[in-house]
């Protein structure tokens, strides 16, 4: 009888001492769950400013190409101009 | 017009063009910064909802866990236990949230500072670049069209003239920048230091309530 008892005993115990694990388990998962995700959030804003850094510089420089014919353009425009003035 | 008014007329009208380039320019900036304000707040701001979201998720798991032990154990001791966890789980989310608060707030402000500095940085680095290329144009446009009224002495001198008014402007707007900055520091500071005292009167109020 006081063997039996002792079981029960020991089978509790463990069952406490189960339920308090698996609780700092559940916990630790829970919070290593959430650090991942919000190191993806993170990751994605800084992403985003990166993206957006370059489309700023982008839109900031005229293309090589535009400023070529920009300045072409002003040449033909003063040269008629200047003919003019001169006539 | 006679010939001796040519080169002063062309002058003019050069002059008249950079300088609507310039204005273009730096009403291009403006829109910039407008742009890059408003998107990099907004991605802190989805960044906060996403973690908020995540610690809420987190504390409804921990509490279903919970509820899982509870329903499982038979000692009333280890119930009691999980039971105060659980009720303790409310509280931990509303300080975990109410940090995150703070956490933004303070990105938010260093986010506005440094998308003001790297405007300012950017205004300096344009204005040097479109001088260079306004000062090359002019002489260009004086070589090819004017070359017996083209001055070289002049024209150097109001090379140097630019380059100097610039790194003047250059210099000023570096100083407006480290001013400008500090004064947006200076503000957070102190709203800061008014969120501190108002949380802390909260906490006082909620202390005598309970």
């Amino acid at each position: 009888m006081a063997q039996l008892s002792e079981i029960d005993k020991n089978v509790k115990d463990n069952l406490n001492a189960d339920a308090k694990t698996q609780d700092a388990k559940l916990a630790a998962k829970l919070e290593a769950r959430r650090k991942k995700k919000e190191s993806q959030l993170t990751q994605n804003t800084d992403m985003k400013k990166a993206q957006l850094e370059e489309r700023i510089n982008k839109a900031l420089s005229d293309s090589k190409g535009y400023q070529a014919k920009r300045h072409e353009r002003t040449m033909e425009e003063l040269e008629k101009t200047i003919r003019e003035m001169q006539l | 017009m006679t010939p001796e008014e040519i080169p002063a007329a062309v002058e003019r009208m050069i002059d008249d063009r950079h300088a609507k380039e310039l204005e273009d320019m730096l009403l291009k900036l403006y829109e910039q910064k407008a742009i890059q304000l408003k998107e990099e707040i907004l991605a802190l701001l989805e960044e906060k909802a996403g973690k908020q979201l995540l610690l809420k998720q987190q504390a409804e798991d921990r509490k279903r866990g919970l509820d899982a032990i509870i329903g499982r154990s038979t000692d009333q001791k280890v119930v009691k236990e999980m039971v105060q966890k659980k009720a303790g789980i409310d509280g931990q989310l509303a300080t975990d949230l109410e940090a995150l608060e703070e956490e933004y707030r303070k990105k938010e402000g260093l986010a506005t500072r440094d998308v003001q500095g790297k405007t300012m940085d950017r205004e300096a680095d344009q204005i040097g670049r479109i001088q260079e290329e306004q000062n090359a144009e002019k002489r260009e446009i004086f070589e090819r069209f004017l070359p017996e009224a083209m001055m070289e002495d002049v024209l150097a001198a109001a090379e140097q003239e630019d380059r100097e008014a610039m790194a003047k402007y250059k210099n000023k707007l570096q100083n407006d920048k480290l001013s400008q900055i500090a004064a947006m520091k200076k503000e957070e500071e102190e709203l800061e230091k008014l969120y501190a005292a108002d949380k802390k009167k909260h906490s006082h109020l909620s202390k005598l309530d309970n």
